[in-house]
């Protein structure tokens, strides 16, 4: 009898284990956990458009095809390895894409309206689930075809990336151009953000330096040498109105906006050596900062707008310091990274600083994460200046040294992909990108 | 039967009350015949005719005359008493009558009292009868119910004692199961995990993380069939990214069929995954 009980005891803490086990089962399903992925681009095939009517001036699957590839995040297959050429969902035969590993594709057409304008129509589609993810029809005179194709770029970009794109902005620069007899022409210009779609803002007999947009993308400060000394110069990108803000004796350079758009950093050296100062645009007052016999130059704001990051040399060599606006204190950013670190940027999140570093190998150009003190050298050329952030994040656009003089170059930020920009002779310099288009 | 009694009773009772009238009746008929016997035998007198003097026949005329007119002031006077006599004897054959009538009611009365008290009696027997045999029936059926009642209540615990038992084997069986089973386990853990490994591998070789910058990470969860094809995948958890789930995604999609063992068995337990996409910046 006592057995009896014992055992029916025994098999009821059994049946309680089975019934448990049997609730946690959802949680008993095999787990696999993915902890690293392929360091490459996303596999994506831009088909050409179809066309209706006229031929439109631009090929818009050619510059979507360039643009994302510029990023490093994508890799499009080239045109003449399509295995067919869809304009139409119906006509995609998603298992030939899937052979090709192709993840994502982009077809679409062109259509020329009665009224001479076109009207482009593009289609993003996930080639493994088999639908769209994305499609628009949007029209366009002929004359802004690249801008239609550069806002398709975006749409595309972030949705397969989940970060907003910064294709339809556009980049300021400085070139120059050697004349007969040692004269030479300096041009202030703008363009897309591929280099494409140049138009110039000034022109000068005198050297132009420094552009630097302002945040709500209206205005252009920059530095011009037209009064024989160095004045700080804004410009009305649309209206070409210009104003002169900072003038005088010794050098006045190297703008940067507030985040807020009221205030200049800058570069002056009337008081002896070039310290920085603040401009209050309204009132026209300057405030110095910085009070240190050695150079301070290359002003920055923190996207937040509470400190500004300078190079100086007061350590020796040329290094990146940092101004805490709140109580005036100063401190020093790059330690440990060689000799040669100047003309730093903030990144648009502010985590990290774009600079020029210096070594044995040349000057280039280098990534600073602020929180971990990661230090990436991006470039490979040997005289690479002036880095500028894309407004997203994504992409570095820099000037580096060709056959014919500094050419303009982008890198994407992590480094995989550099690519210089089309340009139509002469020097660039100090290239700025722009913020995003309102 | 009684019925036939109380019929019988009544007819008794009817038949006395009868004989009692009838013996009434012969009673006041006899007192009747005694009195009007004086009437009709009165003698009436017969004159004779004889030839006399006129003086002695006025005389006897008036002797005549006298004798007979106090012959007929006596027959008067006769013939007073006897209708006065007559008329007590009516009054009191009247009242005689109307004495049997009022005894006759009252007897009439009685018996109908008595019939009523019967019928009353009658009618309450048959009301006990009657009740007597509804109670019996009440009495039966529910000893009829608390029988059964019983029954069902013996089958019921004979039922749950044979569930025990089976419960109880069953619980044995599952012991037993169990005890196999983890046996089982260990050898098959190895495999499985072997081929977990092989599915993680292949799933990294074709996963493009969109955002290596950012540390993210979503929980997909597959079902395949055996041969490994996947047949549903499922974001369980999403990243918050919806770029970096639909890569997930994709390579899950690029990577089917995933490597699995050809065992049903085995195949049975690793059918279902769910794949952490999780990765260190």
């Amino acid at each position: 009898m006592k057995l009896v009980i014992k055992t029916i005891a025994v098999n009821l803490i059994v049946l309680i284990l089975v019934t448990a086990a049997g609730n946690l089962r959802a949680a008993d399903v095999l787990q696999i956990v993915i902890e690293q992925g392929l360091d490459s681009a996303l596999p994506i095939a831009v088909v050409p458009f179809g066309s209706e009517g006229r031929t439109p001036p631009v090929d818009v699957a050619a510059v979507i095809a360039a643009n994302l590839a510029r990023t490093g995040r994508f890799s499009p297959m080239p045109f003449e390895d399509l295995p067919s050429r869809p304009s139409e969902f119906s006509e995609i035969r998603f298992q030939d894409w899937r052979l090709f590993g192709m993840e994502y594709l982009v077809v679409g057409q062109s259509k020329q309206l009665p009224n001479g304008e076109f009207e482009v129509q593009f289609r993003l589609i996930d080639v493994y689930k088999g639908k769209q993810l994305v499609g628009y029809r949007v029209p366009a005179a002929a004359s802004k075809l690249r801008l239609t194709a550069h806002q398709v770029s975006d749409i595309i970009y972030e949705k397969l990336t989940g970060d907003r794109g910064a294709f339809a902005t556009r980049i300021a620069y400085v070139t120059v151009e050697s004349r007969a007899r040692g004269s030479k022409v300096f041009r202030l210009q703008l363009s897309d953000a591929d280099g494409y779609d140049a138009r110039t803002l000034l022109e000068s007999s005198e050297p132009l330096l420094s552009p630097a947009w302002s945040p709500d993308g209206n205005r252009i400060a920059y530095v011009s040498f037209e009064d024989k000394n160095s004045a700080i110069y804004i410009q009305d990108v649309r209206s070409g109105r210009r104003e002169r803000v900072a003038a005088g004796a010794g050098i006045n350079s190297a703008p940067a906006w507030s985040p807020d758009g009221r205030r200049l950093a800058l570069t002056r050296s009337r008081d002896g050596d070039p310290e920085i100062y603040i401009l209050d645009l309204s009132s026209g007052r300057f405030q110095r900062l910085t009070h240190n016999p050695a150079i301070d130059t290359e002003p920055s704001f923190s996207p937040d707008g509470r400190s500004l990051i300078f190079t100086s040399d007061r350590g020796g060599g040329p290094q990146i310091y940092s101004y805490d606006l709140a109580n005036g204190t100063t401190r020093r950013i790059t330690f440990n990274k060689g000799n040669y670190n100047t003309r730093a940027r903030f990144s648009p999140d502010g985590r990290s600083l774009v600079l020029v570093h210096g070594g044995q190998r040349g000057y280039k150009i280098a990534l600073l994460d602020l929180e971990t003190d990661g230090f990436r050298v991006l470039t490979e050329t040997r005289l690479d200046e002036s880095p500028s952030f894309a407004p997203n994040g994504s992409m570095i656009i820099y000037t580096t040294t060709g056959l014919r003089g500094s050419e303009l170059a982008a890198t994407s930020v992590d480094g995989r992909v550099r690519q210089r920009l089309t340009q139509r002779g002469g020097e660039v310099r100090e290239p700025a990108w722009s913020p995003f288009r309102k | 039967m009684t019925f036939k009694r109380i019929d019988t009773l009544r007819a008794f009772f009817y038949s006395l009350a009868f004989h009692a009238g009838v013996i009434g009746l012969l009673m006041v008929s006899v007192e009747f015949d005694r009195y009007t016997a004086p009437i009709s035998a009165t003698p009436s007198k017969i004159v004779k005719a004889v030839a006399v003097d006129q003086q002695q026949v006025d005389a006897e005329i008036k002797r005549l005359r006298a004798a007979e007119h106090k012959e007929r002031r006596e027959l008067e006077e006769r013939e007073r008493k006897l209708k006065e006599e007559l008329e007590k004897a009516k009054q009191a054959r009247q009242a005689e009558e109307a004495r049997l009538a009022k005894l006759k009611k009252e007897r009439e009365e009685q018996e109908r009292k008595k019939r009523a008290e019967t019928q009353r009696l009658r009618e309450a027997e048959a009301k006990r009868k009657q009740e007597e045999e509804k109670q019996r029936q009440v009495e039966q059926e529910q000893r009829k119910k608390a029988e059964a009642e019983a029954q069902r209540a013996e089958e019921e615990r004979k039922r749950q004692e044979a569930l025990r038992a089976q419960e109880l084997l069953d619980a044995i069986a599952a012991e037993e199961q169990q005890i196999a089973a983890s046996q089982q386990d260990e050898a098959d853990q190895g495999i499985i995990s072997q081929y977990a490994g092989q599915i993680k591998a292949k799933i990294q070789s074709v996963f493009i993380n969109p955002l290596p910058n950012t540390k993210l990470s979503c929980v997909i969860h597959i079902r395949m069939i055996p041969g490994g094809e996947v047949v549903s995948a499922a974001i369980v958890r999403s990243s918050g990214n919806s770029a970096f789930d639909r890569q997930a995604e994709i390579a899950v999609e690029k990577a089917s069929p995933l490597p699995v063992p050809s065992d049903p068995r085995l195949f049975q337990k690793m059918r279902e995954i769910d794949l952490i996409f999780d990765l260190a910046k």
